[in-house]
């Protein structure tokens, strides 16, 4: 077998400067997507008419249906309907104006919030239905026995939830490189077709995507021991 | 770009598109039959301590949850015909959906021995120390006491692996795999009709996911049958399942989340 390990570390240190882009998507897509669950969430719990159902729907075409497909509708439809709206209200603007990561943006944040949807409504359905009467009857706002019972507690039951959804996200914005933005797995196919040296390239990028990885599960287990610390101790 | 949009392309690009989801479904279902296999070996040797073993497992399971599953394709795409060069296989005129299987096979392995340990882990100690204390084997303590709960509890989470990774063939085009995405790739370039291509393939893909998701539900239901069955009458079934599936964190981890 021929494997330059030497490339191997070339490599490694070629795929560093792709990192922002793969950690911006990460981060943004996991904070958009946390607003929109946590709206989609507290629609279906508190069963807001016409908002709960859309919410239902959204969140099960967006399980329903691979990553892959969110990403390319959206890169392929925006662009017609920006385009009709330029035309339709004679705006400056055109899709072409538009970076291909906002397009990546955009998708993998309601594919993170459908998911995240799930992780809020399981969060916060575990919290016991008798505390929240209890917040109540001692004359709490909705908006505080959120705020002040729910939330924490809910926040403790999904953090193994939270911690799979960032891996997940972490691990989806590989497939930005299919609209051109580049991420590690575009700077990868660069860095292997510029040098003839795909095995080692790719060794190289799941060096890195692993280490994240890692590094994503330590922080949410030193979280979870914080957090147990005020929970006396026992595992949610 | 792309032309203006036409509806009529979605129906018609559907039966196309159609033809070729029994390609997805072969994925599908003989990486999940290999994983199994693999899920297994893996679990073993971390359920009964084996020393060096045991830690070969631990990396195994880490890098390939670890790592996305597009990578993973590329290493084995890049990888596997090194490796069989070594042992003087030439691979070089296989069908990509080898490798294509190869990778969703070693990437399920992965999910499935957790599944397996938090499955059988999920088992009360006591009805095993029980089970051996009205005189069974191990063997039969494992058909008679274990398989049947950890089954139980294990039904919903490897109903979620089986979606993901219905989801994840759809990058099997990425190394050149003919199955349902790569057949509406070509679909959208030859017409130009990305947006319809993608629509199309999507319900495809909805409609699948919410297939499958029905039949794990009537098996989950079959299996719960004996289980807890006064709770179950008194509770709405709704909570057991939730429980099952969000809030056991041990569970939760042996889940894909995307």
């Amino acid at each position: 077998m021929s494997l330059d390990f030497g490339f191997i570390y070339t490599a490694f240190l070629g795929l560093f400067s792709a990192l922002p882009n793969t950690l911006i998507i990460t981060v943004v897509s996991v904070l958009a997507g946390l607003v929109i669950g946590i709206i989609t969430a507290l629609a279906r719990i508190y069963k807001v008419p016409v908002l709960s159902q859309i919410s239902h729907g959204y969140v099960t075409f967006i399980r329903g249906t691979p990553m892959l497909m969110h990403l390319l509708l959206i890169y392929f439809s925006l662009p017609l309907l920006i385009d009709a709206g330029a035309k339709h209200f004679g705006w400056s603007f055109h899709s072409k104006d538009v970076p291909y990561m906002v397009f990546a943006l955009i998708s993998f944040s309601i594919t993170s919030g459908a998911y995240m949807s799930e992780v809020v409504r399981s969060g916060i359905q575990s919290v016991n239905r008798g505390q929240i009467e209890a917040a109540y009857a001692v004359g709490m706002t909705t908006w505080q026995v959120l705020r002040r019972i729910v939330f924490p507690q809910a926040f403790v039951v999904s953090l193994p939830n939270l911690t799979n959804s960032v891996i997940g996200m972490l691990h989806g914005s590989t497939l930005a490189f299919t609209v051109s933005v580049t991420e590690i797995q575009a700077q990868a196919e660069i860095l292997a077709s510029t040098n003839w040296k795909y095995l080692e390239v790719y060794i190289a990028a799941a060096l890195i995507f692993w280490g994240l990885t890692v590094l994503i599960e330590r922080i949410s287990g030193l979280v979870e021991k914080k957090i147990n610390v005020f929970n006396g101790g026992r595992a949610s | 770009m792309s032309r203006e949009f036409n509806i009529d392309y979605v129906f018609s690009f559907i039966p196309k598109m159609l033809s070729y989801l029994h390609i997805t479904l072969f994925i599908v279902a003989s990486s999940l039959l290999l994983g199994l296999i693999i899920g297994l070996l893996v679990a073993l040797p971390r359920m009964y301590n084996v020393p060096f073993l045991k830690r070969v497992s631990q990396v195994y399971v880490s890098f390939f949850r670890g790592t996305p599953i597009l990578i993973q394709l590329f290493l084995v795409y890049y990888g596997l015909p090194e490796l069989l060069k070594l042992v003087d296989i030439n691979s070089s005129r296989w069908d990509v959906l080898w490798f294509a299987v190869a990778t969703y096979a070693l990437n399920s392995g992965a999910f499935i021995s957790e599944i397996i340990r938090s499955g059988v882990e999920a088992v009360d100690r006591g009805q095993i120390e029980a089970a051996q204390s009205v005189g069974m084997s191990g063997y039969q303590t494992f058909t008679r006491i274990i398989l049947p709960q950890a089954l139980a509890v294990v039904v919903p989470v490897f109903s979620n692996l089986v979606i993901a990774n219905l989801k994840d063939t759809s990058l099997a085009f990425t190394i050149g795999a003919m199955e349902m995405t790569g057949k509406s790739q070509t679909l959208g370039a030859a017409t130009q009709h990305f947006v319809e291509t993608y629509i199309a393939l999507s319900l495809i893909y909805l409609v699948v996911s919410l297939i499958l998701q029905k039949l794990f539900k009537v098996l989950e239901n079959t299996l719960l049958k004996h289980e807890h069955r006064d709770t179950v009458q008194n509770e709405p079934k709704k909570r057991k399942s939730f429980v099952v599936r969000y809030l056991n964190p041990r569970l939760s981890k042996g889940g894909k989340s995307i």
